[in-house]
């Protein structure tokens, strides 16, 4: 009856969940690039971050957690002065829940170094997402009184949640180098 | 930017990337309108746990009453983590004749990050509203080139990662830069258990650790 949490991050073609005790968006499908694959800012257009997909796992003992909801903390467009048009973007579907199943995940891809893919592109986008009428949206859409529902299944035993897929879309005025610190938030109904 | 005491998180968790564990601080307790009726959430005897659903129908109050220690030790035999807290009020809700009562527990689990300075050990929030310094001993990451010997603060980013000195550049010559880098960025998690009551179709109050927020049904 007392769950316990952690949230992982897929990466490789299997996936693999790794932990997360650094989150970094780059330019480079991995976990936690450190300083390398940067993500860049383009001389034109838009450049992206290879898209990441964050669950949460549930182990322990409990009855039942279900109604998974994701938001940012609003502010991270303006924080991240990710330029005119820029954005953190985070996937939705046209119906049901807006996360990504574990039997649905893509690996991510892209020019190494330089820009992912975007994820709804119809040619190399997340097959998962790229064929729905809605596109992936600004993150700051959602917060706490308007959370994106991720997972509407039922969760009664350990395992892991559907992914909470996210990208970072970047424009020609963005300021490149450490940017401020940013809360991800995960809300779930526990029994 | 905010100056952070404790570690490794900004508000002293050392349980950084490691599971998280559900405590409680309430269960839920339920009074039926009939005026002898009373249900808990847990069995007081056995520590068994008691689903919500189904409800009766006619409730009259409901509930999030905090443990005693007694209770509390009754669970721990069954690894449910639940602390009495000295000086606790009860959260309580009457419920309108005709109206159907919201109970439940909301996780809250926050993942972010801030930046540990690793020249005199503060852990720092930076919002962004200032360039990125250290409050307690004004260290600062910076760009060294070595072949003009000095700090740059114009870098040049290229693809790649690739960082050069834009002096160099302009003298035809391409030189990358080294990072000098004191603000380091790390991360920290959190679970918040949020104990939900209701109205359903009307309102819900959502008490958290640190604030009470009201939520009203749309429309």
């Amino acid at each position: 009856m007392a769950a316990t949490v952690v949230v992982k991050e897929w990466n490789g073609a299997g996936p693999t969940a790794t932990t997360i005790t650094l989150g970094r968006f780059c330019t480079k499908d991995m976990y936690n690039a450190g300083d390398t694959f940067p993500c860049v800012v383009p001389a034109s257009s838009f450049n992206y971050s290879y898209w990441k997909h964050f669950a949460l796992e549930f182990s322990g003992s409990f009855n039942k957690i279900n109604n998974i909801r994701f938001h940012g903390s609003g502010n991270t467009k303006s924080n991240w002065e990710m330029g005119t048009g820029g954005m953190m973007m985070v996937c939705r579907r046209d119906s049901g829940a807006n996360g990504c199943p574990i039997g649905d995940y893509a690996q991510a891809a892209g020019v190494e170094g330089e820009s992912g893919y975007f994820v709804a592109d119809g040619t190399n986008g997340h097959p998962y997402y790229k064929g729905q009428t809605v596109q992936p949206t600004d993150v700051d859409t959602y917060n706490s009184g308007n959370p994106l529902l991720i997972d509407d299944t039922d969760i009664t035993s350990e395992g892991t949640s559907f992914a909470t897929v996210l990208q970072l879309k970047i424009a020609p005025d963005a300021i490149q180098g450490e940017q401020p610190n940013e809360e991800l938030v995960w809300l779930f109904d526990e029994q | 930017m905010e100056n952070l005491a404790g570690g490794p998180g900004p508000n002293g968790e050392t349980t950084v990337g490691a599971p998280l564990t559900r405590i409680l601080k309430y269960y839920w307790v339920r009074f039926v309108d009939d005026g002898e009726t009373v249900e808990t959430m847990f069995d007081s005897q056995t520590g068994e746990q008691r689903p919500w659903d189904p409800a009766p129908e006619n409730i009259s109050k409901v509930m999030w009453y905090p443990f005693d220690g007694t209770l509390a030790a009754v669970l721990a035999e069954r690894g449910v983590e639940a602390v009495p807290v000295e000086g606790l009020q009860p959260i309580t809700l009457d419920v309108p004749d005709g109206t159907t009562p919201i109970c439940k527990l909301v996780g809250k689990f926050k993942y972010g990050t801030y930046y540990h300075c690793t020249s005199c050990g503060a852990n720092l929030v930076w919002d962004g509203s200032c360039d990125l310094v250290c409050p307690v001993c004004n260290a600062k990451n910076e760009w060294y080139c070595s072949r003009c010997k000095e700090i740059k603060d114009n870098p040049k980013f290229y693809p790649r990662g690739e960082v050069r000195c834009s002096d160099c550049d302009t003298e035809g010559e391409a030189h990358g830069l080294e990072r000098i880098k004191t603000l380091v960025l790390e991360s920290y998690t959190e679970y918040e258990t949020i104990y939900v009551l209701g109205i359903e179709g009307h309102y819900e109050i959502w008490a958290g650790e640190d604030e009470i927020s009201l939520k009203v049904a749309g429309g």
